[in-house]
């Protein structure tokens, strides 16, 4: 999808530089007419008129819209706990917080039950981060305070993340929390993740291959359009030419309304004295 | 000269029949017309060499019709004025047409040159105009109540409406470069309408 989206926005690009750098004498004249009968009007000047840049913010916005929210679940504790930056509600749950990565601390809570709850919890959760669980399973996780984005392969909690120094608090704060919840249940949370994921893409993947096609099909016309004018300014040539002084000239009869003025001045050489 | 008004700005703001017309007339070479060309560019090209070629002084041009007229034939005898006597006019009201034809030549690659001749018909009336006459040339003067309209055409039919043609005030006062705009001292070429 990603191909595609770079793919769509390239050729959208492509076709405002092409639009853009036009040269002047090249855009259709003010005063061309629409149709005048020959087959070779569809060459001289209208181009293809696509509002790309609308068709661009919806697909962007549809991109930016959030998936829908799935039911709740009936356990309503579990929200402040897994966010962040959020303190968490349950007071026995902020004390290890505190600890930061004190992953030591939380081990030796029993496993069991605290899985059973936060699979049961996590499951429906439908997070923005969840989209992010590809890219994030690739690296090995580090303060991630989200326990849906916990890859499946994930040991437990005491083996996987190692107390980070260089890490910035906020993330940090929630990792002990997800990890004793999430730790021993990987395997059931996963389809949970990947799921709204699956159901976007084929959204997205139509309307950005028309665009991508819309934008080729004004690229190569613009492109045409370029050629065929080229062509025609290197075999153009004009050479206009008037005589002012031929031509025929009609007037009413003529005559003075005053008398003619002449002016005649001369200096002449007057008497010295001295 | 004087930088007074213009012929091409008595031109119609859209010249689209000229440009189509053009086109009717390249197009009757078989050779052009089966070209593929932009006639868009063509037409525009052709349009903004009309208005070139049209890039001419107004006022020098209807000076050149006075000049042709009898009436002021007599300021060229060397006689009655002496060198560097300046005269002094005054022309009554009255109407001036005059008619030219501009060409423009267009050569399309390896095609024969198609010849585009359109009429350009200026008409002037004037409440009143002095000229000055220094040595037989008019050098300038001041009209009074003017104005000019213009028609273009091609082949005898007219290429804009009458409504589309502009009606323009002529500047009051108007001088031409030295010597002026010589006075005719033949017979006079210039059609007397009743």
């Amino acid at each position: 999808m990603r191909l595609l989206i770079g793919l769509a926005f390239a050729a959208v690009a492509s076709t405002a530089v092409l639009a853009q750098s036009q040269p002047a004498s090249g855009t259709p004249p003010a005063g061309q007419s629409a149709g005048s009968g020959s087959s070779s009007d569809t060459n001289s000047g209208a181009g293809v008129s696509v509002d790309v840049g609308s068709l661009v913010k919806g697909l962007i916005k549809s991109v930016r819209k959030p998936p829908k929210p799935a039911p709740q679940p009936p356990v309503g504790t579990f929200t402040p706990a897994v966010s962040a930056g959020a303190l968490p509600a349950d007071p026995a749950l902020a004390e290890p917080a505190a600890a930061s990565v004190a992953t030591p601390a939380i081990s030796p809570l029993p496993p069991a039950p605290k899985a059973s709850t936060a699979t049961t919890i996590l499951e429906p959760r439908p997070s923005p981060k969840a989209t992010y669980v590809p890219a994030a399973s690739e690296t090995p996780p580090r303060n991630r305070a989200d326990p849906a984005i916990e890859p499946g392969p994930q040991p437990a909690p005491t083996d996987a993340t190692p107390p980070q120094p260089s890490q910035s608090a906020p993330p940090v704060v929630a990792v002990p929390i997800q990890h004793s919840q999430v730790g021993p249940a990987p395997s059931a949370r996963a389809p949970a993740r990947v799921t709204p994921v699956r159901g976007e893409s084929p959204s997205l993947v139509w309307p950005l291959a028309i665009l991508a096609l819309i934008a080729a099909a004004t690229a190569g016309s613009i492109v045409r359009r370029r050629r065929l004018l080229s062509r025609t300014r290197a075999a153009l040539t004009l050479s206009p030419r008037l005589d002012t002084s031929a031509g025929i000239c009609r007037t009413t009869p003529l005559g003075f309304a005053a008398p003619p003025i002449s002016i005649r001045a001369r200096l002449e050489p007057g008497t010295a004295h001295g | 000269m004087a930088d007074g008004l213009k012929l091409n700005a008595l031109l119609p703001e859209r010249l689209d029949n000229v440009g189509e017309r053009a086109r009717e007339e390249l197009c009757e070479n078989k050779d052009v017309g089966g070209m593929k060309l932009a006639w868009g560019y063509i037409e525009t090209e052709v349009s903004d060499a009309l208005g070139q070629v049209l890039d001419c002084d107004l006022m020098e041009l209807l000076a050149k019709g006075w000049a042709a007229t009898e009436l002021l034939s007599e300021f060229t005898d060397s006689v009655k004025h002496s060198p560097g006597e300046r005269s002094v006019v005054e022309i009554g009201a009255h109407e001036v047409s005059r008619e030219l034809k501009p060409v423009i030549a267009v050569t399309i690659g390896a095609c024969p040159c198609v010849e585009l001749e359109f009429g350009f018909t200026v008409s002037a009336s004037f409440g009143g105009v002095q000229l000055s006459i220094v040595d037989g040339h008019i050098t300038g003067g001041r009209a009074g109540d003017a104005w000019a309209t213009a028609q273009l055409s091609c082949q005898g039919v007219p290429l804009h409406d009458a409504a589309e043609t502009r009606k323009l005030p002529i500047p009051a006062a108007f001088e031409f470069d030295a010597p002026g705009v010589p006075i005719s001292a033949v017979a006079p070429r210039v059609d007397l309408q009743a």
